[in-house]
């Protein structure tokens, strides 16, 4: 039982890491309908830019004060959203009427570059580095024999925010009301006196801001971070990507399900299964989901008009 | 005239049946290209080869290796338009099929002395121990082609990047459970395993070690005294090319590959004309699956490689990929060029390999803005028309890229990270050098062979008759049109397809 109970524990604490990036994924999707290959890769920066900053105010040492980790999730936001709309202005928008097959190509050239850029030694290097503790890595409370850690609940309570603060966002203002319209129509949406691209950009922005900040907290989560290129931020990317599409890609309170689906499916196979096969659950699950319903389980089926 | 005569379509299907050879000379026709092939393989393996030594036979192994898949790879996306990015994972299977049937295959047979640490190479040229290698290689082609036919079926239902995340997740699937299998037996132990038992020890993280080096650039003599010295590896490689690219180019021009190009232009028009698009994607991946297959084999058994899953794994998949989107998906002499420059780019940024992958990127990203089709398009080299233009525009780039090298090969600025960004440049300089004078050697071969073949073409041949036929048609439409009062313009024409 207490097995089970710390199971879940720690599948809430990945499922909202997955969330945060599954929510650029799908915020791309919606507006411009093609899956940016290069997210995986602003969520490495993000996490790698949040290691540079924490290192550069000289915290690794010392310990840090309590606004290191609020500001830190700041500024590596606001560098993942610089870089967010940069990509989209010098590589995406200039393909704006190109078929989609040369912006998916686009998109991973992108997103090769990213991580080998990264690599460079004068940018992040190939070492893998420790990150400094920001937060106290301790146990917080232990209930029924479930350790709860301090970096579990800030993770989830400033998701939970971040989350509630995008749904604000979407459903509650004027910009969100743009988005949702570009997201349904874009032409109509433009002759209503909407600008499109300048509702691209901000949309490509906001979803890198929301993977910095799910970079950083894997980062503060899995403290050894591992080299900008390596296969684990690709597969990270990738599972993130897989539970936009589990959740219907598009839409995105699926993409929160999705995420939580997928991170239940993960650390209970590893837990009760075989650790050795976490990834081929995921992999497993989207191919199912793609064969039987390629909306996903909360998108709605979009007929193809010719 | 009897109304049949005029029809133009019938007179094109008379004079086209009229043209067509005898079944006995169809055969030589498609005979030809892979009697060359072998012959062309043949002479690389053994007067090519000892003249390169041991350094640049190896690479022209590597160049082999590279065609055979990024040609297969040209299969699927160039040609079908189905987005593969897993193509790794295909490699992965053929190759872990095939040194399978080598390494315990080459142990059950008895050829193994007992005590022996490795499996070595087994017989002569042509021998058994070569006869077990080419079966393998078959074999792990088909095994493939098998993985090819399960990641095709969901290309049915999906395009476009869900397909490339399906072949992506394939790759990893494989990768991931290639890592969980057992270390591999040693002789001694093997010869008494049944082959389900060998098939779960294929080496797991640490990759297939101790596979028969069947794919050797070391010369292969056989002295006076009868030991032999290295293997004919290159006679093998080229021979598998031969016969990729032969199938490549009978299926561009076929049916067959014409109902792929359609299937990647427009799927719904493609059905529409009565394309079986499940079916031409379905035999798109198995092709592509099968060669890939080959060239996994070909790799597992080549020398100084280990048959390793963290080296087929995505990034193996995006070097491919490259190789076909940046020559033009389609060009099948486009991608083999492409293949065989980013082969041998890789050896000149030896000294600054960290800007490779950031210039593959951006040149990528480049080529999709600049020039969407890739280099060639779906054209092949000889088919590019302007060709004096082509012809000058590479010897200029080969001037332009002997400058560079010259230019940036001397400068050191002192910085560490500056110095190998220049080296990068140097080394680029001397690819652009290389690859402009040998697209200048192509042009001009074309050039020479196209203006001798048209002095001595008798007959007519199949499309010049459909060209002739066609501008005879147009010249009808447009009296018709002329009797015709004025057309009304067609308001079709700004509808837009907006999805």
């Amino acid at each position: 039982m207490t097995t089970f109970l710390q199971t879940l524990v720690n599948s809430i604490g990945l499922g909202s890491l997955y969330a945060l990036t599954a929510l650029g994924y799908t915020l791309v999707y919606g507006v411009l309908r093609f899956i940016n290959f290069a997210h995986s890769d602003v969520f490495t920066v993000g996490a790698w830019a949040s290691f540079t900053l924490a290192s550069a105010f000289g915290w690794a040492a010392t310990g840090s004060p309590w606004f290191a980790m609020p500001l830190v999730l700041l500024l590596a936001m606001a560098v993942c959203a610089a870089l967010g709309i940069a990509i989209e202005f010098l590589a995406y928008r200039p393909l704006r009427k190109a078929p989609r097959l040369n912006v998916l190509i686009t998109a991973i050239g992108v997103s090769l570059f990213l991580q080998n850029v990264g690599q460079l030694k004068w940018v992040f290097g190939t070492q893998p580095q420790p990150m400094p503790p920001l937060l106290e890595d301790s146990s917080l409370a232990e209930v029924a024999g479930v350790q709860i850690r301090v970096i579990d609940v800030v993770v989830v309570v400033l998701t939970v925010f971040l989350l509630m603060l995008l749904e604000f966002l979407i459903y509650r203002t004027r910009l969100g009301r743009a988005m949702r319209a570009v997201s349904f129509d874009e032409k109509v949406a433009s002759l209503m006196g909407i600008n499109v691209n300048r509702i691209i950009t901000l949309t490509f922005g906001i979803g890198s801001a929301l993977a910095a900040a799910g970079g950083l907290f894997y980062a503060l989560k899995y403290t050894g971070l591992k080299q900008p290129a390596d296969a684990t931020w690709v597969l990270l990317g990738l599972k993130a990507f897989v539970a936009a599409v589990v959740g219907g890609i598009g839409n995105v309170r699926g993409a929160v399900a999705g995420a939580l689906l997928i991170a239940f499916v993960e650390m209970f196979g590893a837990q009760y299964l075989s650790p050795h096969m976490r990834d081929l659950y995921v992999f497993v699950i989207l191919i199912a989901v793609l064969m039987f319903k390629p909306s996903g389980l909360f998108g709605k089926a979009v007929v193809e008009k010719v | 005239m009897s109304p049949s005569e005029k029809d133009p379509t019938r007179r094109l299907a008379a004079r086209v049946a009229g043209s067509r050879p005898n079944p006995f000379v169809a055969g030589l026709k498609s005979a030809w290209p892979i009697v060359t092939g072998v012959i062309v393989a043949l002479v690389l393996q053994a007067a090519i080869a000892p003249m390169l030594g041991p350094f640049y036979a190896k690479l022209l192994l590597d160049i082999g290796i590279a065609i055979v898949l990024a040609v297969s790879l040209n299969i699927v996306n160039g040609f079908a338009g189905q987005f593969s990015i897993g193509h790794a994972g295909f490699m992965m299977v053929g190759g872990y099929a095939a040194a399978l049937i080598t390494y315990y295959g080459s142990i059950k047979l008895g050829w193994v002395e007992p005590g022996a640490y490795g499996v070595e190479v087994h017989g002569g040229f042509l021998g058994s121990g070569d006869l077990l290698f080419l079966a393998a290689c078959v074999f792990g082609g088909v095994v493939a082609a098998l993985a090819g036919l399960v990641v095709g079926l969901p290309s049915l239902r999906l395009r476009g990047d869900y397909l490339a995340i399906v072949t992506l997740g394939f790759g990893e699937i494989v990768r991931v459970l290639v890592q969980q299998t057992s270390d591999v037996l040693d002789p001694t132990t093997a010869a008494e395993a049944s082959m389900l038992e060998a098939a779960k020890h294929i080496g797991g993280p640490l990759g297939f070690t101790g596979t028969p080096t069947y794919v050797s650039p070391t010369p292969w003599i056989t002295d006076a005294a009868g030991n032999q010295t290295g293997h004919a590896g290159i006679f093998f490689v080229f021979t598998f090319v031969a016969i990729v690219l032969v199938v490549a180019f009978r299926l561009k021009i076929s049916t067959h590959g014409r109902a792929l190009l359609a299937v990647r232009e427009n799927e719904v028009a493609a059905e529409a004309v009565g394309v079986n698009t499940s079916r031409a994607k379905v035999v798109a991946f198995v092709t592509a699956a099968f060669f890939a297959g080959i060239g996994g084999a070909l790799y597992a058994h080549e020398v100084g490689v280990t048959l390793n899953p963290k080296e087929l794994g995505f990034q193996k998949s995006i070097d491919l990929v490259i190789m076909v989107v940046l020559a033009g998906m389609g060009s099948i002499s486009g991608v083999v060029y492409a293949a065989t420059m980013l082969t041998i780019l890789p050896e000149l940024l030896r000294d600054s390999a960290e800007y490779r992958m950031p210039i593959y990127a951006l040149a990528l990203i480049v080529v999709m803005i600049v020039r969407p089709q890739g280099l060639f398009g779906i054209q092949e080299i000889w088919e590019l028309r302007p060709r004096l233009r082509f012809l000058k525009a590479s010897l200029i780039g080969a001037a332009a890229g002997l400058v560079s090298w010259q230019l940036f090969g001397r400068v050191r600025i002192g910085v560490h990270a500056v110095d190998s960004f220049i080296a990068a440049l140097s080394a680029i300089g001397k690819l652009v050098l290389l690859g402009g004078l040998i697209a200048a050697a192509l042009f001009a071969v074309m050039m020479l062979g196209g203006a001798l073949f048209s002095r001595f073409q008798s007959r007519k041949t199949p499309r010049a008759i459909a060209r002739e036929l066609s501008s005879e048609r147009a010249g009808a439409v447009l009296a018709k049109a002329d009797d015709s009062p004025k057309a009304r313009p067609s308001d079709d024409a700004d509808r837009e397809d907006a999805p």
